[in-house]
């Protein structure tokens, strides 16, 4: 701890404050200029400038005028006031419409108890350190998410019953309650309101496409497939593998990310199961015992919870996966992809610098291969015959689901690179530090480079969720319902049909697409200065 | 005690030891060449067919030649428990990755097969000989031309609206991106909202609103108009003025060459002898008059072997067409004029980071030498970001050749819908496929191929 040498006197043996009485430093003036003068600094400085504005503002008020003139007099938005539901949830039968509105409300409520209690968790630590944390107010939240905001209210004008601004209502108040729930509850118990955040995330998802009974397929009868029976093998003998060596490792790893990502293949094996039914029984046996190894009881909490959410009955609504459309489309196709291509990134990213040069050169060659080739390629080769890796004779997975492996696939490669940065920004110090201390190879990585290497390119990650959904639009091509082929269904009726509304519904579209991507980058910005990225430590 | 002068007992590999050990690592490594020569033959048999029938599989030789690894990584391991070696156990974890690997991909490539063989596909490549019957347009594609042509023909147009892409993108972008760090509010505000907006919204969508937005409305063929006497611009498709060769113009080409080469030739001798005297080179002034001196002799003795060939509306028939110039599609414009739009806003923020990235130290160096802020900029700040900005803003137009695949949505005929074109006229979608993602892939592995050459001569030389 070194002591500054204005207060102290830092003479060796020494150590005493120079002056109680020292002046509090004083702010520095204020830079903000008098409108007079602030026009002539930054729009008239010289000559060149002068004319640049003059330029400039004749551009900006013409274009300023022709919009205004476009949205608000000539523009005929009857279009989007009709369409409003099918752009939002596609073609989903409208007397089951309470399912995406409580879908919604879940959804939102379950985020916001997850940032309640991530908020939390982070003041403790900052009030460990003996500072003052600063949580963020609901105000503070609308401020920092006014796109996102302005998009519903905007949203909210072409609506025609009420029902649309209750359910917001609900969801916007859903959120803010549960926040606070989540900052407030006592330490002790917020490890079981993490459970209950994943219960309600994936009822969320699981309502709208409810068909009586739960997801995970228990038919245990043994196919004749060898290609299930290895790959049940493998993952169960790699989580097997994870928990032993984790019961070995010496260290406590507070992030627990290593119990995250064998949860996480866990949550891969049991969605597989929808297709593969004895592969079910075998991943969850092997998780329980890895849990039952390792000795993290809570894991056994999060298991049951995401068992509890996969199988608790909803009703039957016979919505397919494929009836899913619209908004909701994209943001699932998102969210899905984005999960699932997480633990497979993480993979690629520690085998890309693997000591084996054989496990090196799969990962490159799968990275090169998949971020080398257009997204479109990947959603035409799921959907015109990716089904048939399959042995033969199972049924055609849906395309939804075809969409959500192409994208997963996809996002893994980008994924293992953002990694592979953070994991080359950890310096090299902190390894030696590691095997000085004794850990092995493997509780190096998972201890103390993962946690930081996560942590620096958190914001990439981000960048890397706005451009999947960006990307998503591109299943329009191929046939899904999504957003882009709910405005091109719009102009198609027989109301609209040939009346050049197209930049309308586009506009509109394009509106919603901005504010999701504008208020992620927004927010990616903000950890990147809140983590201090690309500063030196 | 012991004798320090004596060495330890030596702990040296078996084969120092000479004798049988050593002897058997070379009968083993020979036998896993030999393993090795033999699935290169399998693989060429497999591509180009040979005339003798080999003995054993593709499985069985990858098995032999695992368990060939493995046992002699057991027998090159010094100590007697061969299983606690770390070499040993680093060679069998890789042979099991990847032989593992082999076997899920044999398993979804054999499922892929049966499936196709069950539906009636075929599994060969012969399709690409068959003549494709359909037509492409702004081309002189004709229909009885098998495939493989016309996905050249797709390759060019997806290089002829990259090409074009890239070069206005950089420009636009740099302006931009100069601009959102302008001392001008105005510029900078206007510059802010540009990037902000045209970053967030996905590419796809961009392209179909200037495909309805801008392009459908401009007036329809029969009454296009005519800006300069030009151009001309409709909502099918857009001309402008290109060079019709005369006479002798092939000559002039070899004397342009010749002009060039001579002109690069005086921009060096300019070169060094700056560097031996300091004389001021003016290389731009002295390579470029000779380039123009003799370019223009030489165009002015040929009695001018180019000519304006200015678009002009004709009628053929019933319609107009549009005859002279080059003619755009009005898919062509539509996505060429999108995709840079786009990519501008992603190279105006590259800049923007690289200029902020060089070191304030730099600027306030500058000034304290009192250079310009020109100046500055020419000769501290710009060369600096340059290297900075060139490994992302590489990264960007592979972007925009990848984003060129979007034009299926404008009906644009590049190498994507081509290939969907031809899945659609019953020609089996894996190989059409594999075919596609090996043009991008050929593509995108050159373009990395040199972004890390340049990264490695770019980077600065720290001990």
């Amino acid at each position: 701890m070194t002591m500054d040498p204005l207060r102290y006197d830092t003479a060796p043996g020494g150590g005493t404050p120079l002056a109680d009485n020292l002046p509090a430093p004083e702010k520095a003036p204020s830079e903000k200029l008098p409108p007079g003068e602030w026009v002539r600094k930054n729009l008239f400085s010289n000559i060149g400038n002068s004319i640049l504005t003059v330029v400039l503002g004749i551009i900006s008020i013409y274009v300023i005028y022709r919009l205004a003139v476009m949205v608000f007099v000539n523009m005929d938005w009857e279009i989007i006031r009709a369409n409003l539901a099918l752009m939002t949830v596609g073609q989903f039968p409208r007397d089951a419409i309470w399912r995406p509105a409580m879908s919604f409300i879940l959804g939102l409520g379950a985020l916001g108890l997850g940032s309640g209690l991530i908020a939390a968790a982070a003041a403790d630590k900052v009030r460990e350190a003996g500072l003052e944390p600063s949580i963020s107010s609901p105000l503070n939240l609308a401020r920092r998410f006014w796109p996102f905001l302005f998009v519903i209210a905007v949203m909210l004008t072409f609506t025609s019953t009420i029902t649309p601004l209750l359910v917001v209502l609900a969801g916007l108040l859903a959120l803010v309650a549960l926040r606070y729930l989540g900052l407030y509850l006592p330490a002790s118990v917020r490890q079981w309101a993490w459970a209950v955040v994943v219960v309600m995330a994936i009822i969320s998802f699981r309502i709208q496409i409810a068909t009586g009974g739960g997801m995970i397929n228990l038919d245990l009868t043994v196919h004749e497939s060898t290609a299930r029976t290895v790959l049940a093998v493998l993952v169960a003998l790699g989580c097997l593998g994870a928990a032993v060596s984790r019961g070995r490792g010496s260290a406590e790893a507070k992030g627990d990310a290593y119990g995250a990502v064998v949860i996480a293949a866990g949550g891969v094996v049991i969605a597989a199961s929808i297709y593969m039914g004895a592969v079910v029984l075998l991943g969850l046996a092997a998780i329980v015992m890895a849990i039952l190894i390792s000795r993290r009881w809570m894991n056994l909490v999060y298991l049951a919870a995401v068992v509890v959410g996969l199988q608790m009955p909803l009703g039957d609504t016979g919505v397919e996966l494929d009836d899913l459309g619209g908004l909701t489309l994209n943001f699932y196709l998102t969210v899905l992809g984005i999960t699932l291509a997480f633990p497979l990134g993480l993979l690629l990213a520690l085998g890309r610098r693997s000591q084996l040069r054989a496990v090196r050169w799969m990962s490159v060659g799968y990275i090169e291969f998949v971020r080398g080739v257009p997204m479109i390629t990947w959603l035409l080769m799921a959907s015109f015959f990716l089904g048939f890796f399959l042995p033969s004779g199972s049924e055609t997975p849906s395309l939804f689901s075809r969409a959500v492996v192409v994208v997963a696939i996809f996002s893994a490669a980008y994924l293992a690179e953002i990694t592979r940065g953070g994991l080359q920004a950890v310096p090299k110090g902190q390894v030696e530090a590691g095997q000085a201390i004794g850990l092995g190879p493997a509780a190096v990585t998972r201890v103390i480079v993962l946690p930081q290497a996560l942590r620096a390119v958190i914001p990439a990650i981000v960048g890397q969720f706005i451009s999947l959904f960006k990307d998503t639009t591109l299943v329009s091509i191929i046939g899904m319902f999504d957003l882009m082929n709910a405005h091109t269904a719009a102009n198609l009726q027989d109301d609209f049909r040939g009346q050049l509304l197209a930049s309308v519904t586009l506009l509109f579209v394009g509106l919603i697409f901005w504010a999701g991507s504008y208020t992620m980058s927004r927010e990616s910005r903000r950890l990147e200065q809140k983590l201090g990225v690309g500063e030196k430590t | 005690m012991t004798d320090l002068a004596t060495p330890p007992p030596s702990t040296a590999a078996p084969g120092d030891e000479g004798g049988s050990a050593d002897i058997w690592l070379r009968v083993f490594d020979v036998a896993i060449w030999a393993m090795v020569a033999y699935l290169g033959l399998v693989v060429f048999d497999w591509i180009f067919g040979l005339p003798f029938g080999l003995p054993l599989d593709l499985g069985p030789a990858v098995f032999i030649l695992s368990v060939l690894i493995v046992v002699k990584a057991a027998i090159k391991a010094p100590e007697r428990s061969f299983w606690r070696d770390v070499e040993f156990l680093k060679t069998t974890a890789q042979v099991v990755a990847v032989v593992a690997v082999l076997l899920i991909i044999g398993i979804l490539q054999g499922n892929l097969i049966a499936n196709l063989e069950a539906a009636g596909i075929e599994t060969n490549f012969d399709y690409l000989d068959q003549p494709t019957n359909f037509d492409i347009g702004y081309s002189s594609f004709e229909p009885a031309q098998p495939i493989r042509e016309a996905l050249f023909v797709g390759i060019k147009n997806t290089f002829a609206s990259a090409i074009i892409g890239i070069i206005f993108c950089t420009i636009i972008g740099v302006i931009v991106g100069v601009a959102r760090l302008s001392g001008n509010w105005l510029a900078r505000k206007m510059a802010t909202i540009y990037v902000e907006t045209i970053r967030n919204i996905p590419p796809l969508l961009l392209i179909i609103l200037v495909m309805q937005a801008v392009i459908l409305p401009l007036p329809l063929i029969k009454e296009a108009s005519t800006p300069f006497d030009l151009l001309v611009i409709s909502n099918k498709e857009v001309g402008v003025p290109s060079l019709a060769s005369r006479d002798n113009s092939g000559i002039f080409l070899i004397i342009f060459a010749f002009a060039a080469v001579v002109g690069i030739a005086v921009v060096v001798w300019r070169t060094h002898k700056f560097n031996q005297t300091g004389v001021h080179h003016h290389r731009v002034l002295w390579g470029g008059g000779v380039f123009l001196l003799i370019a223009g002799l030489g165009y002015w003795a040929l009695g001018g072997p180019f000519a304006l060939s200015r678009p002009e509306l004709g009628v053929i028939g019933q319609t107009s067409v549009m005859i002279g110039g080059i003619r755009m599609s009005a898919a062509y414009v539509a996505i060429t004029f999108a995709l840079t739009i786009y990519t501008a806003s992603h190279v105006a923020e590259i800049v923007r980071g690289s200029i902020q990235a060089v070191p304030h130290g730099q600027t306030e160096a500058a000034q304290s030498v009192a250079l310009s802020s020109f100046q500055r900029l020419r000769y501290i700040v710009l060369p600096q970001a340059f290297r900075i900005a060139t490994p992302p803003t590489i990264n960007q137009y592979l972007n925009l050749v990848k984003n060129t695949s979007l034009g299926i949505a404008v009906g644009y005929a590049e190498i994507t819908l081509i290939t969907k074109t031809v899945i659609g006229n019953a020609n089996p979608a894996p190989q059409n496929i594999i075919v596609l993602m090996a043009c991008y892939l050929l593509f995108s592995l050159t373009i990395s191929l040199i972004v890390n050459i340049l990264n490695r001569r770019l980077q600065l030389k720290t001990n």
